[in-house]
């Protein structure tokens, strides 16, 4: 029984989150920008990122 | 089938110790990616409102997947003094949950709001063990120790110390100066002024406030011998904080008029996981997404650094041998984490040997197929984590709120001091305006 309320918690959890991105004005922007430009919001980790080495160039 | 007691003491570490298995596994996946034998790895694909999308074409090379790690970790637990089939046993439900991870980490709508696997896996293991109980056909499997150290040992060879010539001074005075700073202060206040009964609980929030969030708290924790209740602890508040910073900081930045680029510079020394900064940075605009995460790149590959000086920190002081007849070098050696040879050795060959020989790019490509190999081990050793942890043990590990307080001081610590320095670095102070 505790395992299905469980469950059912983590289900709402997992289900409020994919709704971030109606959060309210500011508050939702960079959801929303993640979702438009499909970016990588989630990565623990990584060593490119697209433009970087132009960046470092342009100084 | 299980070797006699004491058979396994009586062979080489080199064989029995995970630390070593972590090198030995880490080092064939790597070897085979660099060598072209494996051109791919397969993965939990992307999905929005049809979750049978992100299984799309994948079902079988994800089978393939999950049967190739139970064959070489099955075989390291059984060299190790293990059983193969115990161990198979076990762990394609823990791969499956894995895979239950990935799925729900995949879904458009929470991978925008930068809450990973890591969070699903630990809440999965956690759930788990906590209601039914972790079975006990499935605990050989649940072989965090070994997870963790195989992921970090692929990190390693991501960590490209050539880039820091190429990298510039403002990040490296940024992400260089700042860091070291927050750690010793965080270290000191937690252990002398909250008094925080277990040092190694303190170096890993400090790590995953300073450098690099998760993955720096993974290798400190290794590097530290932290207890699984104390690496979730950390874990958890790093991965709750970075999404509520990922939100705020842009919005403050703006709504205070700050200089984007300087804004950048403060998000990329700030926020703890590498999307999250890119994310961040992003909603100030193209060229501030490029400094963020420059300024995290650099700050990235203090990992192996930190972690390191961690280890040797610990053997020599924290856990040191008292009444050893051993000579101190010996001592230092034996008691060492060796996983992290793996690690920085990764990182090395990686820098001045495999990208002078086969040039960026195609490094690049073999970067991309082990750091999906790193996040899938990163991922198995968060479920087993979950599965190990017994949440009165982990209310144990708050102490009254302590840990908490540690984070919050040492964050805001952190957020003026990188403020600061990223004002001197990005604001035309110490070096010329970008």
């Amino acid at each position: 029984m505790r395992l299905v309320i469980g469950l059912v918690a983590l289900g709402t959890l997992a289900f409020g989150l994919a709704q971030a991105n109606r959060l309210p004005g500011t508050l939702g922007e960079t959801v929303r920008g993640n979702l438009a430009a499909d970016r990588e919001a989630t990565a623990l980790f990584y060593t490119e990122v697209n433009g970087w080495e132009d960046w470092t160039a342009r100084r | 089938m299980t070797d006699a007691p004491g058979a396994s003491a009586q062979r080489s570490t080199l064989l029995t110790s995970e630390d070593w298995w972590a090198i030995w596994l880490g080092g064939l996946l790597i070897a085979l990616t660099a060598a072209g034998v494996i051109t791919g790895v397969a993965g939990v694909g992307r999905w929005t409102g049809d979750p049978t999308a992100a299984f799309a074409g994948q079902i079988l090379p994800i089978a393939v997947l999950g049967i190739g790690f139970a064959l070489i970790t099955a075989t390291a637990a059984q060299i190790m003094g293990g059983s193969f089939i115990v161990h198979q046993t076990g762990f394609i439900p823990l791969f499956l949950l894995a895979v239950v991870a990935y799925f729900v980490a995949n879904q458009a709508g929470i991978r925008a709001a930068g809450v990973g696997y890591a969070f699903w896996a630990l809440l999965l293991g956690l759930l788990i063990s906590n209601t039914v109980g972790t079975p006990g056909w499935l605990k050989p499997a649940i072989r965090s120790e070994l997870y963790i150290k195989t992921g970090l040992v692929l990190l390693g060879a991501e960590i490209l110390f050539n880039r820091i010539l190429t990298l510039g001074l403002p990040g490296l005075f940024v992400a260089w100066l700042v860091t070291p700073i927050v750690i010793f202060f965080m270290y000191r206040y937690g252990t002398r002024v909250l008094k925080i009964a277990s040092p190694s609980l303190v170096i890993v929030i400090a790590a995953a406030t300073s450098v690099c969030g998760v993955s720096a708290a993974i290798a400190v924790a290794a590097a530290a011998r932290a207890k699984k209740d104390e690496l979730t602890l950390a874990v958890g508040m790093t991965l709750i904080f970075t999404v509520i910073m990922m939100v705020l900081m842009p919005i403050g930045i703006r709504a205070i008029g700050m200089d984007p680029i300087v804004g950048a510079a403060w998000i990329g020394g700030t926020v703890d996981a590498t999307g999250a900064v890119v994310a961040a940075g992003a909603m100030l605009g193209e060229e501030a997404e490029q400094v963020a995460a420059v300024v995290k790149m650099i700050q990235n590959i203090l990992i192996g650094i930190v972690a390191f000086l961690v280890a040797v920190y610990w053997v020599t002081n924290v856990e040191k041998a008292e009444g050893s007849t051993q000579p101190a070098a010996m001592q230092i050696w034996i008691r060492f984490p060796k996983f992290i040879l793996g690690f920085i050795g990764a990182s090395l060959v990686f820098s001045f040997v495999l990208t002078p020989m086969m040039g960026e790019k195609a490094v690049t490509d073999i970067l991309d197929l082990t750091s999906d190999f790193r996040s899938w081990f990163f991922c198995l050793a968060f479920v087993s984590i979950g599965l190990e942890s017994n949440m009165k043990q982990l209310m144990g590990q708050v102490q009254g709120g302590r840990p908490i307080q540690l984070y919050l001081v040492g964050q805001t610590f952190n957020v003026l001091l990188t403020l600061a320095a990223a004002y001197l670095a990005f604001g035309g102070v110490l070096f010329d305006r970008v």
